[in-house]
């Protein structure tokens, strides 16, 4: 039995089947730690999974912390997972291109849910892995749940989850951890109750205001933010996140807020939460509008796909066309369509100064835009930028990420897909942590944890669960914007029909 | 423990293609010399060897055509799971004889499938061997690196077994060191064999770090050593001059001060298969070429049924000798043809282990003449002595190999030999018919045969064709032989001969045609001549005046036979 965590972990290894439930941040990322620091390792692994690349991160970061080897343990998404048992065993072709992420690993899983079943595959998973844990598994969707049992033929399976936090679930057909194709699980349940995640930073109160709104959103009840004193509400309206035109002294307050928390006077980690997940634009904006705010990016988005594709297809002024596109995409550069034609045309300019510029971009450009290397795409890049002054990057992510596949191309000559690739399996090996001030989504900050967090539009969330997850990200300071302060999104299980079978294409958009 | 489930090799020296599924335990190969029986055994230890790389040359392509690459394939299956781990990310299945690479195949789920992996030896014309681990056709071959080969635990007998004596990487004599000492620390301390290699060769012993652990090493390599049948003295590790260049190398087994790759060669492959076999619960694959190099004949089959009898432990062996091949049954036999894409396994029933254990010299050959008797074989002998010789041939040349039928069991020989595939020359009597009734039979099977006139035996047919002055030689080699003289022989056929002949001394010198029937007779009936060296003596003195019997069937039937000897494939 674990003093701390009032866990006898003990238990939860030896069970085939068993499983800890636990409200955010009550130490579930810990326990995981815990396990492997006591294992007693001869040979063979613990394989970790969970859903997020960020979960990879946290888990990874207080693996690191205490210095457990890295040859007790793997760790994954279910969805690599998947894509790489798929890829050591059946040929590329077979699965779909990376054009469309979701629809690469939805095939992936029914491969994996095949090789699975092979003798000789069974025989290597026995001989690599003792146990597999599985974290969050609240957000397993049933055809995934249907993998960790076949896992769980060959290897014991531990799993650790909270309904509260299962925020996949209008996607697809999530398990339920209290159902009945759990019951072996539930046979080996044990609970966390601490909020070790306040304690540690010194805010208990708030962690227990945050479980009470648990409990209240738990019961399907409404939550009035008025009532919490750890929390501060701001009220705001439609119109708040137009402010371009407003005075400084008619600037909304929410706009005010962030302001000070992205500026140099908050020097500690920020992290907005924005309720629309399947939209990027009202974040894109944010974005662009405010200094200093980054960007999450889904490891996986289509952006990133869809950029380099247009540059290694495209040659000319379609070229030119590409990177406007792109430098549009990524940058402040509203002045871009002043001077090349959404075709890749330099526009002709009448005014001296004008011509001037517009001769230098002809210049670089034409010697170059008729060859597509790596190198010739960032020079132009580099020149537009240059001339044209544009120096803020808004999606920080996809930009440098581009910039660094394109020079992994240039220097190991390679296509541009295939750096891709690369770098997207280097980002899941690695896992990914944030320290910043960053936007993002419930989905893209699962498991997540920030010193201030900034939830926008706090009545907007689709479900209880998503909100709970948005709230519950925060360490030490929690704001809450919403134009009401009375919260009462539904709860998702009760009143989203299921459809067992299928898996919709878009339950990865986001990872 | 793994085990060579098949091998595939393409381009590789005279081997253009092949393909083998091999049993577990112990398979001997045999064939004759360049039929590709040494190339089998480089071959898989090629793949599997623990080196970083191997030289290649143009030469070990086939026909110097190095535009084919040589390519080397072996699936091993009894895999341990260091193993699975480290090679599962290309797992494939092995049923019956089959090789399952698609994991997503239904068959792969299916009872009776076992894990197997394949690991492909691949040269190129730029001669640089890339060794890879392939899973389903179109999934990328992985690279395997040497320390990974080293798992395979493939060990080679060959003519270069020196390294076997010395500690350097992936020798056996170093694995069996870390396994003593549990892989954990190292047994000798590098630093100390550096400076040591500069002093001299006192003082070795404080450079090794675990005294126990090498003292054990050396007493289990005794122990098998003593098994094998050779002593090993006082075996110790000491540093080899000679070695001075290469780190670990120049640590060496040495007997009373001699480095042991000085031995003679028969006891340095003994000592270097001691070695192996006193790897832990003796595993692995063993590969020995031409086991019978450098050894007594007992010792090789001494040698040849301790291997047999060991379990866990997979021993592929080439040999020439008819010794080893006795102490062994059908099933692990398998002979090697050049220029055919396999290995040709002997079936085992009692007819056949009974030929093998008569005849396993003719297993060697590449054309069999079977022979009925002694006589048969004498005269064949003979024949290859007094006709081949003299004209620059001889039967061994020829790859031809005569076998003795011993009567009874002529047939069932005749039908084994014809089913693995050897040309027959059946050389026998016309006087037994049960052997006369399954002629045609033979004959319709592609068994040249070459017997005697009508209803005759042998030796009726010698009396029928010969020359009187030949005869004259039998006879009195006959009387020498039997210490008979002529006044017995004459009471002997007395009934016979009695109204035609008077007794004199010289009776039976005189040619008369009845004499050819009564001498014939009674030589078949007694069995004058029926030994082999008897029958030599009849070769020589058919050959001596063989054109003066010309034209008659024994005529006929000597030149059927040394045409068919001369003939080339």
């Amino acid at each position: 039995m674990d003093a701390q965590t009032g866990i006898d972990l003990d238990k939860f290894l030896t069970a085939n089947n068993s499983m800890i439930v636990a409200p955010a941040g009550h130490g579930k990322t810990h326990t995981i730690v815990d396990c492997l620091e006591q294992y007693r390792y001869e040979g063979k692994k613990i394989l970790i999974l969970t859903h997020t690349h960020a979960g990879i991160a946290s888990i990874r970061e207080k693996i690191t912390e205490r210095n457990i080897p890295t040859k007790y343990y793997e760790i994954n998404t279910i969805c690599s997972f998947s894509l790489n048992l798929t890829l050591s065993y059946v040929p590329e072709d077979k699965l779909p291109d990376d054009s469309d992420m979701n629809d690469k690993y939805r095939k992936a899983q029914e491969f994996a849910m095949t090789l699975l079943s092979s003798k000789p595959i069974r025989s290597v998973m026995k001989a690599k892995y003792d146990h597999v844990i599985v974290d969050e598994y609240q957000d397993c969707e049933f055809e995934q749940h249907r993998l960790i049992n076949k896992l769980g033929e060959i290897i014991k399976v531990h799993i650790l989850g909270d309904a509260m936090q299962g925020i996949f679930d209008f996607n697809g057909s999530p398990v339920d951890l209290n159902g009945v194709h759990l019951s072996a699980y539930q046979e080996n349940c044990q609970t966390l109750s601490t909020p070790w995640r306040w304690i540690n930073a010194g805010c208990p109160e708030l962690g227990q205001e945050i479980l009470e709104i648990r409990q209240l959103l738990d019961n399907g009840q409404a939550v009035n933010i008025h009532n919490y004193k750890q929390i501060v509400y701001i009220k705001t309206d439609k119109m708040d996140y137009f402010w371009a035109a407003k005075s400084s002294a008619e600037k909304p307050e929410i706009i005010k807020i962030l302001q000070y928390y992205l500026s140099d006077r908050y020097n500690g980690n920020l992290l907005v939460i924005h309720p629309e997940s399947h939209r990027k634009e009202p974040r894109t904006k944010l974005a662009k509008r405010l200094f200093n705010l980054g960007m999450l990016e889904s490891i996986d988005d289509k952006d990133y796909y869809d950029t380099l594709n247009s540059f290694d297809n495209s040659q000319g002024d379609a070229l030119i066309a590409s990177i406007r596109d792109f430098l549009k995409l990524t940058c402040i550069a509203g002045d871009i369509d002043d001077w090349i034609r959404s075709d890749g045309k330099i526009k002709n300019k009448k005014n001296e100064k004008d011509i001037l510029k517009s001769e230098s971009l002809n210049n670089i450009i034409n010697p170059l835009k008729n060859e597509n290397s790596p190198h010739n795409i960032l020079t132009i890049i580099y020149h537009i930028r240059d001339v044209l002054g544009i120096n803020r990057v808004a999606r920080k992510d996809i930009f440098y990420t581009i910039e660094r596949i394109l020079k992994d191309a240039q220097n190991r000559n390679i296509t541009l897909l295939d750096a891709l690739k690369l770098n997207r399996d280097k980002v899941r090996r690695i896992g990914r942590s944030i320290h910043g001030k960053y936007i993002g989504t419930t989905l893209l900050t699962k498991g997540l944890e920030c010193e201030t967090v900034i939830v926008l539009d706090a009545h907007k969330f689709p479900t209880a669960e998503h909100l709970y997850v948005a709230l519950s990200r925060c360490s030490r300071r929690l704001i809450v914007a919403s134009e009401t302060p009375i919260l009462h999104p539904p709860k998702s299980r009760t009143d989203i029909s299921k459809n067992k079978k299928t898996v919709q294409l878009s339950l990865f958009d986001e990872l | 423990m793994p085990r060579i489930f098949h091998l595939h090799i393409e381009n590789f020296r005279g081997i253009e293609k092949f393909d083998h599924c091999f049993n577990p335990g112990l398979t001997c190969i045999i064939g004759r010399g360049n039929s590709g029986k040494t190339t089998i055994l480089d071959a898989i230890s090629y793949v599997l060897t623990p080196m970083h790389t191997i030289p290649f040359h143009d030469g070990d392509f086939y026909n110097c055509n190095i535009e084919n690459p040589i390519i080397i394939e072996v699936t091993l299956v009894g895999l341990s799971e260091e193993i699975l781990r480290k090679f599962g990310d290309r797992i494939r299945g092995v049923r019956g004889e089959e090789i399952i690479s698609s994991m997503t195949n239904p068959t792969a789920q299916e009872e009776g499938v076992e894990d197997a992996v394949t690991i492909r030896l691949k040269v190129e014309k730029d001669l640089e061997p890339v060794w890879e681990v392939i899973g389903d056709e179109g999934v990328e071959p992985r690279i395997v690196r040497a320390s990974e080969r080293e798992l395979f635990n493939c060990f080679y007998i060959s003519e270069y077994t020196d390294r076997h004596f010395t500690l350097s990487k992936g020798s056996p004599l170093s694995s069996l060191f870390r396994q003593k000492a549990d892989k954990k620390s190292e047994v000798l301390n590098a630093e100390l064999i550096a400076q040591l290699s500069r002093d001299t060769k006192q003082g070795f012993e404080s450079a090794i770090g675990m005294p126990e652990v090498f003292n054990d090493v050396i007493k289990d390599i005794s122990k098998n050593a003593s098994e094998l049948g050779i002593s090993t003295g006082t075996v110790k590790a000491s540093i080899d001059q000679r070695e001075f260049l290469l780190k670990d190398n120049k640590i060496a087994l040495h007997q009373d001060d001699i480095p042991l790759r000085q031995l003679g060669k028969g006891s340095k492959r003994l000592l270097s298969l001691a070695i192996q076999l006193s790897l832990t619960d003796p595993s692995g694959i063993i590969l020995i070429d031409e086991i019978e190099q450098g050894l007594e004949p007992d010792r090789v089959q001494h040698i040849v049924s301790l291997l047999k009898k060991k379990t866990g432990l997979q021993v592929i062996l080439t040999t020439h000798s008819s010794n080893a091949i006795v102490e062994l049954s059908c099933s692990d036999l398998y002979i090697r043809r050049n220029q055919t894409n396999g290995l040709i396994n002997i079936p085992s029933t009692d007819e056949m282990q009974g030929t093998l254990r008569k005849n396993p010299e003719a297993f060697f050959a590449k054309r069999v003449i079977m022979c009925e008797g002694a006589t048969e074989v004498g005269i064949i002998r003979g024949l290859n002595e007094y006709l081949l010789r003299p004209k620059g041939m001889n039967l061994a040349k020829l790859g031809v190999r005569y076998a003795d039928g011993t009567g009874k069991n002529l047939t069932n020989y005749v039908t084994e030999f014809n089913r693995l595939g050897y040309p027959i020359c059946l050389f026998c009597d016309s006087d037994a018919p049960d052997v006369n009734d399954k002629k045609a039979g033979f004959r319709a099977i592609g068994v040249v045969i070459v017997d005697c006139e009508g209803k005759l035996a042998l030796e009726q047919q010698l009396f029928k064709d010969l020359p009187w002055i030949s005869i004259k030689k039998l006879i009195e080699y006959y009387l020498n032989e039997s210490h008979n003289n002529t006044k017995t022989l004459y009471n002997n056929l007395r009934s016979y001969i009695v109204k035609d002949i008077q007794y004199s001394e010289d009776w039976w010198k005189i040619e008369l045609p009845i004499l050819r029937n009564v001498f014939g007779n009674v030589a078949k009936s007694a069995g004058w001549y029926k030994n082999i060296t008897h029958g030599d003596y009849v070769a020589s003195v058919i050959v001596e005046n063989l054109e003066a019997t010309n034209p008659s069937f024994l005529y006929n039937m000597v030149n059927n036979l040394t045409e068919w000897m001369l003939k080339q494939e």
